[in-house]
């Protein structure tokens, strides 16, 4: 009996010891990861600060290479034009090779200076909306002489109405160019070239296919490598830098696209790059906040308009989905034919157009509100009644530190833009009517409106008037008006404020058209009048 | 008198670096590139201390280790060490009878400190 708990015991201290060493040897081997980490971190730093020394000493150099042969392009140059005295044939052949290898020197030292900018971050993509088959186009009609001085045959498939994406065009441009040009340069005469851009779900898809000299499998995966040139006999055209495509790469990943290609030796080639389609939410942000970090830097400023639609649904339900995109479109045009800088731009969200303003401040978003507001009352004198359009502005850094809290400052600002029923082009309601009417403006010199002739109505709705005066009359101005409606004995009394005063058409004896809006009016008798002048 | 040390490991490099620093520490330092080579010295020299890398060609370090400690009994330490991620396994060492485990980094530090503790 009593062998058993020593039994026991001796089992007891043998796990025990067997924990004790576990315990020892997890805690070992947290240590040795910890060593092991640490070194790797230390070795990433260093590796880090020697590409970036790499990336320094490459822009450094090429800079420097670049001046020197600047002057020897001149001087190239001089002796090509005959200046210093005639060539030979053989002087001018050889000055032309001199002259096309320093053309080619600078091409790569630019390509080498654009990759080591690229790679030490210091090229910030700066993007804005951009349609792409526009873009296409422009640089496709830049090679169009190339192209049919090979006689080579251009095929533009482009999946059109196709959404602005969130890009920078200038790089953009550069990959169209590089990518273009290279199918260019290695397609025979008579070959074929076809470009498609495709609206794909979450992206655009481009993709550039000739019927050039293709690439050999094994060769697929070094064509977006440095200086990696494969085949490359001299063949006719400008000969390469062996950065094109690693530059292409590059501006394409920077944009959180991806770029692939597909070959086939002596049959073609096929590069297809994607880019993604960012939410119009995401790209207002994004591009708020964009702006706001430059801004930071400079100390300056930054305003944004949002022009919005309220009630959207019964909008588009009495106008349509068409015509509410249209309408949309026109806003967005409006608010651009308003800018005064080139900055100044809009990105359309769902049911609102956003117009961001770098620079602006408090006073001069004011300043382009208000004329947004006169630009678009005009445009909504078609629209009353079936849309009403709201306008909200806010500065940063007045206002908000960030972009997201400045779009939602204001949108909780916005107004609903005010379009007196008496400017609407409503064709039914033009007919004047016959009644006297009087107009007291309080502090006028003289009392213009006694006579009954002073002014006349036009249409009438449940807020406001419409007249026919004499005078240009100041908006803003309230006033007073005694009017005699047909069949009743009374006249009535309506204080008014006037919002506008223009001159249209040509009648002699009211040559200005004027606004009222109603002010101090019980809502029945502004119905009355509104009835009365309708019947 | 100073404390001998003997290093057992198959890279040179790694041998060379690491006895220098011992000697500047003030120790005698032996070396040996393989596991027999180690034992041979071991068994003649009798150091205090024996520094093992685990992964050797032929006899390998945990092998040693077992040798000294549980067959021949000698009155030695032994601190086993291992440099690769893949490598790290203490509990190993710890069953061939290693007093102690360390995972060497780019710095000898905590080597050179385990070792202080030991002798």
């Amino acid at each position: 009996m009593s062998t058993k708990p020593k039994e026991l015991q001796e089992k007891i201290a043998a796990l025990k010891k067997e924990l004790a060493d576990r315990e020892w040897a997890s805690r070992k081997t947290e240590e040795g990861i910890k060593i092991l980490y640490e070194d790797l971190e230390k070795k990433n730093e260093e590796l880090k600060e020697l590409d970036r020394l790499k990336s320094d000493f490459i822009a450094i150099v090429s800079h420097e290479l670049r001046t020197p042969l600047a002057t020897m392009k001149v001087f190239a140059s001089i002796i090509s034009d005959e200046i210093p005295g005639e060539l030979t044939k053989d002087q001018r052949e050889y000055v032309d090779i001199i002259k096309g290898n320093i053309d080619r020197l600078v091409r790569l030292i630019n390509n080498l200076l654009d990759i080591s900018k690229i790679e030490s971050g210091k090229v910030l993509p700066r993007k804005t909306l951009v349609n792409m088959v526009n873009l296409a186009n422009g640089i496709i009609s830049a090679f169009k002489p190339e192209i049919d001085a090979k006689h080579i045959e251009l095929k533009a498939l482009f999946n059109t109405p196709l959404p602005d994406i969130y890009v920078d065009p200038d790089k953009m441009a550069q990959v169209f160019t590089n990518l273009i040009g290279n199918a260019l340069k290695f397609t025979k005469e008579y070959g074929k070239i076809i470009i498609e851009i495709a609206n794909k779900k979450k992206m655009i898809e481009c993709s550039i296919a000739d019927t050039g000299i293709g690439v050999a499998p094994e060769n697929l995966d070094k064509l977006f490598i440095r200086f990696q040139q494969i085949n490359r006999a001299a063949g006719p055209g400008a000969r390469g830098t062996g950065l094109g495509l690693a530059i292409t790469k590059e501006l394409v990943e920077m944009h959180n696209g991806k770029i692939r290609v597909e070959s086939k030796l002596g049959k073609g080639s096929k590069f297809i790059f994607t880019l993604p389609k960012l939410s119009s939410k995401i790209v207002i942000k994004e591009y708020v906040d964009n702006v706001i970090k430059e801004a930071m830097g400079k100390g300056a400023r930054l305003s944004i308009i949002v022009i919005s639609i309220s009630d959207f649904r019964r909008s588009l339900k009495i106008l349509g989905r068409k015509r509410m995109r249209g309408i949309l479109t026109d806003l967005e045009e409006i608010a651009q034919k308003t800018f005064r800088r080139a900055t100044d731009t809009t990105v359309r969200h769902r049911t609102e157009v956003v117009v961001i303003l770098p620079e602006a401040k408090k006073e001069d978003a004011f300043a382009v509100k208000n004329r947004l507001e006169e630009a678009i009352k005009e445009y909504m004198e078609d629209l009353t009644g079936k849309i009403r359009i709201n306008l909200g502005a806010a500065t940063f850094p007045d206002e908000a530190d960030n972009g997201e809290v400045l779009i939602n400052k204001a949108k909780t600002q916005l107004e609903a833009i005010y379009v007196g029923l008496e400017r609407r082009k409503s064709k039914t309601r033009r007919k004047r009517i016959g009644i006297g009417i009087k107009i007291g403006i309080p502090g006028a010199r003289k009392n213009r409106s006694s006579k009954l002739d002073y002014a006349a109505i036009r249409d009438s709705g449940e807020k406001g008037l419409g007249l026919y005066t004499k005078d240009k009359l100041k908006p803003g101005t309230k006033l007073s008006i005694s009017m005699r409606l047909p069949f009743q004995k009374e006249p009535l009394k309506i204080k008014g404020v006037i919002i506008w005063s223009k001159k249209i058409g040509k009648n002699k004896k009211f040559p200005y058209r004027t606004g009222i809006r109603f002010v101090e009016l019980s809502s029945e008798v502004k119905k009355a009048i509104f009835e009365l002048i309708k019947s | 008198m100073a404390k001998t040390i003997l290093i057992i490991d198959d890279r040179e490099t790694i041998r060379t670096s690491l006895a220098d620093v011992l000697a500047e520490s003030g120790y005698r330092v032996l070396e040996a590139a393989t596991g027999e080579e180690g034992l041979e010295k071991a068994r003649e020299e009798k150091p205090d201390l024996m520094v093992v890398d685990t992964a050797m060609p032929g006899i390998d370090g945990h092998e040693v280790c077992r040798q000294i400690k549980e067959i021949e009994r000698l009155p030695i330490k032994v601190l086993i060490y291992t440099g690769a991620l893949s490598a790290i396994n203490p509990l190993k060492a710890k069953r061939a009878g290693a007093d102690d485990y360390i995972v060497k980094g780019l710095s000898p530090l905590n080597l050179i400190e385990a070792i202080e503790k030991l002798i």
